[in-house]
Parts: structure tokens; sequence; C-alpha cells
């Protein structure tokens, strides 16, 4: 040992003497450059394909560690070039040539090239290898080769949200080596990729540890290594980023954010979610077609007030269908609550309160029907419970149907005449972040509407307007035809009220210093790729 | 053997009885909310303020508020009719149908109690709660749905029980007696054996009660209570696991309210197995 390093080793073990045990341990883990993650959702899977980085959202956080992809999304949703470095869509939106990084290995050694390239994105194209994100992968008819640097991906059809596709999750380019290696089925335990991590152990279900890549082509990664931890109770994890046994948190529920507020050593990160939640408006039933009884059901719910007190200011009322950070998410109103105006758009409608305060038209009340899962969307029950509350006050009778989680999806997409309910809580997170994906799946006319909904139009939604620009923002040439129609439907959807819209949650995690880079997407991920310690 | 039970029989009074007592006024307590409920209740149990959720016990709100501002007094007050009509009326149903079933598998014998008892022991096999789960889970969450699943979770140990006694009873000299007399099976279940197997089932009904109120608690605290937004106190607890460490009193106050009644109704069955069959003691 020489003579300094002895020196400070002296120095710093007189040093701990004095501390408290805690801060020992959090210096001792600093001192490592691991960091851990303690993660809500357990990683199981680890590949692109059958079943895309089970479960969700923890395997596709550690899948943003471990593989690269052609685009990547920043902090905001804007796609930037990652494996490739430069891309260009055709004029008639049915290819995208891109110029692809050199001298890219994985992490096996084996070149990141274009044939490795093609190899991933006709595997992806496979339904039987790959089952889900069928919406983004079905427009792409194949990819050819140019050059060892340039490769042209084709689509069937005009298809404006192929960047979105490649910067997706599912977009993670795996090693075609390894996956000979290990097959189809072994694939997901064993991972290769070209991120700049990789798998040290993994333990499907538990731990995950991964350390840096040495070969990475980018910056050098910012940790010696990361572990992904799963620790399910929320109270656990906040108790371990207290104690420094883990330096990164997820899904920090809004009522617990206080109890991390007064640590100075502990950062809260948060981030507006790309689900706009919202009750879905049955609009088959003959009392909620009228649009100023769907106005005045807007009206009547204080939605700030929800976000504000239920969510502790953790969540925002809405100005669109579409999230904040959606692409093409324009502003295009603002929630109002004003109940003396609710209760006279419904007067207008026709309405006249009974004997018991209940509004009635013709004899008939105006008793809706509330559908609402337990736990599935963040305070659901509640909310729902504030709704009810709310609409009572301008005499709308809602009553609650409260349904068990894993029964909820087949009660709101159900065939016209099984629909029980009025107005059904839904929130569609668009894990592309396009908000033409996002707006399509909630409100582009259904073929038939007397069958299931084709996508999530569960309230049978109808506009030839909206379908129109629909198709242009999905279509049109230039950028800004196409960002400009977006907008312009988003506006014709708030217009019309499909939804009695609610809030927009944050995502929130926290990090503990020293770790620093820590980011959440607004898809949910918590994002350590740009993560460090010092 | 007959000096024991004398001995037994010559126990004072008065402090066999004070688990009887005690029940007792818990229970007549609870039932006077149960029937009063809204009329005693400080507040609305359903009316909200956004702006005074989560408030510890204070003095206008002796229990607090809720996480959407509701009065916790008032909701557990009126909250008492639907788990202690739950209790009840599982209770009874349970009753009629292990008494039914318990006393013809144990009155006729051979196969009709190979059949039934056969029945019985399979669904013994599954603990009571998951039975409930399945068929609450099947039936949906409604008072009826919670009353069709701890009747149906409290059939099978009761019907065990009557049949036991009624295998014992029908042995019995006065039993022959009846049928060389020629009187007919309805009449010698209904007069001579079910009264005298009447003091062990109602003993054990009693004390069933006490379970039922947790299992219609921990059905409620699982999702499968009743609708929002109606108060029942295990749908309570368990709307307020998430605030535990935020606002323990959300907790605390159901937690009482269970623990009571649960109390009342073993102090109860308790008390009644001391009086009435006193050789069961200990």
């Amino acid at each position: 040992m020489k003579r300094r390093q002895f020196l400070t080793g002296a120095a710093g073990a007189a040093l701990i003497s004095t501390l408290p045990t805690g801060a020992i341990r959090a210096w001792a883990q600093s001192a490592s450059g691991v960091i851990t993650f303690g993660q809500s959702t357990a990683v199981l899977t680890l590949d692109p394909a059958h079943g895309a980085f089970t479960g969700y959202p923890g395997g596709y956080e550690a899948s943003l560690l471990l593989f690269d992809r052609l685009l990547d999304f920043d902090a905001d949703m804007k796609i930037v070039p990652q494996l490739a470095e430069s891309f260009a869509m055709s004029e008639d939106l049915k290819s995208c040539e891109l110029k692809l990084r050199a001298g890219v290995t994985f992490h096996d050694g084996t070149p990141c090239d274009a044939a490795a390239i093609k190899f991933n994105i006709e595997r992806m194209m496979n339904k039987d290898i790959n089952t889900t994100n069928r919406p983004l992968w079905n427009p792409i008819a194949g990819a050819d080769i140019v050059d060892d640097k340039t490769l042209v991906i084709r689509t069937s059809a005009p298809f404006a949200q192929l960047p979105n596709t490649l910067a997706h999750g599912s977009g993670a380019i795996v090693s075609p080596a390894a996956i000979q290696k290990s097959g189809e089925a072994g694939f997901a335990q064993n991972p290769v990729g070209a991120g700049p991590y990789m798998v040290e152990a993994f333990n499907a279900g538990q731990e995950l540890k991964l350390k840096a890549f040495d070969g990475y082509w980018g910056d050098k990664p910012g940790a010696s290594g990361v572990v992904f931890k799963f620790i399910a109770e929320p109270a656990t994890r906040i108790n371990a980023i207290t104690t420094g046994a883990v330096d990164v948190i997820d899904s920090v529920p809004v009522q617990l954010v206080g109890q991390l507020g007064g640590n100075a050593d502990v950062e809260v990160v948060r981030k507006p979610g790309l689900r706009p939640i919202g009750l879905a408006i049955n609009l088959t039933r003959p009392a909620l077609a009228d649009v100023k009884v769907r106005k005045a059901l807007n009206l009547a719910v204080p939605v700030a007030t929800i976000a504000e007190k239920v969510f502790f200011g953790y969540a925002k009322a809405p100005d669109s269908p579409l999230a904040f950070d959606a692409i093409g998410h324009k502003t295009v109103g603002e929630t109002v609550f004003d109940q003396a105006q609710a209760k006279s758009l419904l007067a207008e409608a026709g309405y006249k309160a009974g004997s018991d305060g209940i509004l009635e038209k013709d004899g008939k009340k105006l008793t809706l029907s509330l559908y609402v899962p337990e736990g599935l969307f963040p305070g659901d029950v509640a909310v729902a419970e504030i709704v009810a509350a709310s609409l009572k006050q301008v005499g709308v009778d809602a009553q609650i149907t409260k349904i068990e989680k894993g029964a909820y999806w087949d009660h709101l997409r159900q065939d016209k005449a099984n629909l029980a309910w009025d107005l059904g809580m839904f929130g569609f997170n668009p894990s592309n972040a396009s908000g033409t994906y996002h707006l399509a799946s909630l409100f582009k006319s259904n073929a038939d509407d007397n069958t299931k909904p084709d996508v999530w139009n569960i309230g049978r939604y109808r506009n030839a307007e909206v379908d129109a620009l629909l198709e242009k923002a999905d279509s049109a040439p230039e950028e800004a035809a196409r960002m400009d129609a977006l907008g312009k439907a988003q506006e014709l959807v708030w217009a019309d009220a499909p939804y009695l819209w609610l809030q927009i949650n944050e995502n929130v995690s926290a990090v503990r210093k020293p770790v620093s880079g820590v980011t959440v997407m607004p898809i949910v991920f918590t994002n350590l790729r740009a993560a460090r310690k010092a | 053997m007959p000096e024991a039970v004398a001995r037994r029989r010559r126990r004072p009074a008065g402090r066999i009885n004070l688990f009887l007592w005690l029940g007792a006024t818990l229970l007549a307590a609870f039932a006077v909310l149960a029937v009063l409920g809204e009329r005693v209740a400080p507040y609305d149990p359903t009316t909200q303020d956004l702006f005074a959720m989560l408030e510890g016990p204070t003095a206008a709100h002796l229990f607090g508020t809720d996480n959407v501002g509701r009065d916790i007094l008032s909701r557990i007050i009126v909250g008492t009719r639907f788990t202690l009509s739950i209790a009840l009326a599982s209770m009874f149903f349970a009753g009629i149908g292990g008494i039914a079933l318990g006393s013809i598998a144990g009155y006729f014998g051979g196969v009709t109690d190979r059949v039934v008892t056969g029945i019985i022991d399979l669904l013994l096999t599954v603990p009571n709660i998951v039975l409930a789960i399945a068929i609450a889970a099947a039936a949906g969450s409604s008072a009826t749905g919670l009353t069709i699943a701890i009747t149906a979770s409290f059939i099978p140990p009761l019907a065990r029980l009557v049949r036991g006694r009624v295998i014992e009873l029908r042995e019995e000299d006065f039993i022959a007696a009846a049928i060389t007399v020629g009187m007919g099976h309805t009449r010698i279940l209904l007069r001579h054996i079910l009264p005298n197997a009447a003091t062990v089932i109602i003993i054990e009904l009693s004390l069933n009660a006490g379970q039922a109120v947790l299992i219609g608690s921990a059905l409620g605290f699982l999702g499968l209570g009743v609708q929002p937004p109606a108060p029942e106190w295990g749908t309570m607890l368990g709307a307020s696991r998430e605030y535990l460490t935020v606002a323990p009193h959300l907790v605390i106050a159901p937690g009482i309210a269970i623990s009571l009644l649960v109390l009342a109704f073993n102090a109860f069955g308790d008390g009644l197995r001391d009086v009435f069959d006193p050789a069961s003691r200990n």
C-alpha cells in the first residue's frame, strides 16, 4: 500500500467513527459507484419481443440501460438519434432512411451493423415472435440494406409515426448472435444489447445487476453498475431511500411524498404523465347524446380542486384531450368549475328538478351508472366518489359501481347491447408519445358501433370531421400540416365533450444524494441512463 | 362423573354471567346504533369537504375526517347497520342450511349421510375466507353477495356439528320410544331431536357471528364490500391503508369498531355456553 493511500484510509476511518450509522452506509455505497434502484414492479423478462419487457414498467426501465435503439425520446418526448446518426422520412411517409452509427458493438462483441438492425426489424415484424405492441409494428413492411451505413425501413401505408415506433422501448436492438445462442425462448433471461450497461446477474422477479459496458460507443456510463431491486410496498421503498439502502425509488404515492420533504438528502423528481384520466361518456344513451348535458357534467366537477387536494398538487387539470407532453398536444380549452352554469345548461336541455331534487325529463330521471375500478388508476374510487357527490349537487344522480380491476377492461370494452355503464373511468397511455395515436385510439369512429370498439372508442364517439383530420394528421407529408390537423382535431373533440375530463397525474420518483441525472419520462419510466454517482 | 357434573353446576351464577352481560350490553348498544344510524350520526356520512380532508380527531370530528373529508364517526355509526345485519342474516341462513343438512345426514345415516358428509368434507377443505372470496367475486360486491358468501362458508362446519349431535341423540332411549309408537321422521326430528340440539347450535352461531363480522370486513377490505359511497368498516380500512403513515386515525376508528363487535359476539357466545352448557367449560 502506498503511503498516500494509507493516509487517506486512516483519515477516512477517523471520519467514519464520528458519523451516524446511516451516513456511513450511504458513504460506503457511494464509494462503490453502484446505483441501486428500488422498483415498484419486478423485472421479469428482457426481450422486446415475446411480451416485451415484463413486468411493466420495471422491465422497460431496465431495457433503457441494457439496449440502444435506432432513435430515442429525450426528456420532453422529442425524438432524437441514438444508434441512427440521422433519419429522414420520405415524402410519401412510406419509408424512412436511416444513417447508422459506425463501429458499434454489442455486449458480446459482435458488430451492431446494418445486417443486425435488419434482423431486428424483421424479428419485430414477425407476429409469432413479437406478440405485443402490434399497432406500432403492423404498418412496417420490411427493411432494405442500402450500404453498410444506410438502412431503409418501408411501410405498407403512409405511417408518420414510424420514428415513434423506432424510439419506443420495443425498438430495442438485440444481438442476433445472442438470439442464436440462447434461442428465442432463452433470450429474455440472457439479454444482450448495445446499451451503456450489460448484465452481470439476473434473478428474474427479484434483482437485476448491471455493470458498465466498457465498449460503449457513447459517453462513458455514469456509474460502475446499476442494481434493479423489486420492492413492492411503497412504504418500504420510502424507508429504503430514507435509510440509504437504495439510491432511487419510483412510484412514490402522492400522500407519502410529504415524508420525504424534510430529508435534505432526497430529491423528489416529478413529471406529468401522458395519461389523462377521465370518465368516458356512453354516447349511445339518449340523455348523454345531448352535448349540453355532457358540457354540464364537465362544469359540475371541481377538477382543479381534485388535483390540488386528492393528489396534493401532484396532478393537473387538462387543457386538451391529450396530455401536456404528448407529441402534438395543443391547449384548446380549460377546465372550468361552474355549477350554476351547469344547472342552466341542464335546464336548457329540458331537465327539471323532481321532488327528490334529481333532475328529470319526460318523467325519466337523470340517473347515471358510474363504473370505476379499484386500484387501476390513481385514487380511482375516491375521485369517483367526489364526482358523484359533485354531480348530485347539480341534480344528477350518479350511482357508483366498483369493479374488480382484473375484470374492468371487459366491462368497458363491450358490444353496444351490453354496455352497462353511462360513465366509465378510463385513461389511455400512448406509449409511443404520439398524440395522433392517442386521439385515433380513443376518438376515431368505430367501423361498427354495435360490436366491440375497434380500439378504445368505448363511448361510440362519431365525428366525420375528426376522422378526416386524424387521417390527415397521420398522412400529410408536411409535419406542420400534420400537427395543424391534430390541433384542430383536439379542438373539435374538446368541444364535443365525449369525456368528463378529470386529472392528469404526475409520475413521482425520488433520488438520494449523491446520485444525479435521474429523469422521469412522461411515459411512467424512471430513466437511469444518464444517472451518475459521484 | 355424576359428582363432577354436580360440582360444576354449583358454580356461582354471577361470575358465569359476566361475559354474557358484557356481550349483551355491547350488542344492544351496536343494535341501537344500527337502528338509529343517520339519526344519531353527527354528520351525513356521505357529505364531503375536500378542504377538510385527512384531519385528525377534533371536537368537531371526534374520529377525524377521511380522504375526501367525510366525518369518520358518522361513517362508523351508519356502517354498523350494514355489518350487523350481514352478520345476523348470514348466521340465520347458515343456521337453517346447517341444521337441515346436518340433521338429515345424522338422522337418516347410510347413503344419505355419506353423500352429505362427503360434500361437507369437500367444502371444509377450502378455508372459509377463500370460499367467501370466490363466492363474493362471483356474486358481485353487494350486501346480497356478501351474505351469500359468508352463509356458504359457515354451513359446512355447522352441518358437521349438528350431524354429530343428532347421531348422539338418535341413540337415546326416548327416540327409540318415539319410533316404537310410530311417530313420523319429521316429527321426531322437529319435536325431539332439534330442541335437544338447540343449545349447542345457538352457542355455535353466536360464536360464529363474530367470525362473520371479521370475514365480512375482510371482504370489504379486499374491495368486495358495499358500493361507494356507502360506509362499511372493512372498506373504510381498505381505503385508509394508503394513508397509514400519514393519517393513522383513518385506520384506528374502523379497527376499534370491528374489534368491539367481534368481542361482543364472542363474549355473548361464551356467556351463553357457560349458562346453558356448563359441561363444555374448559
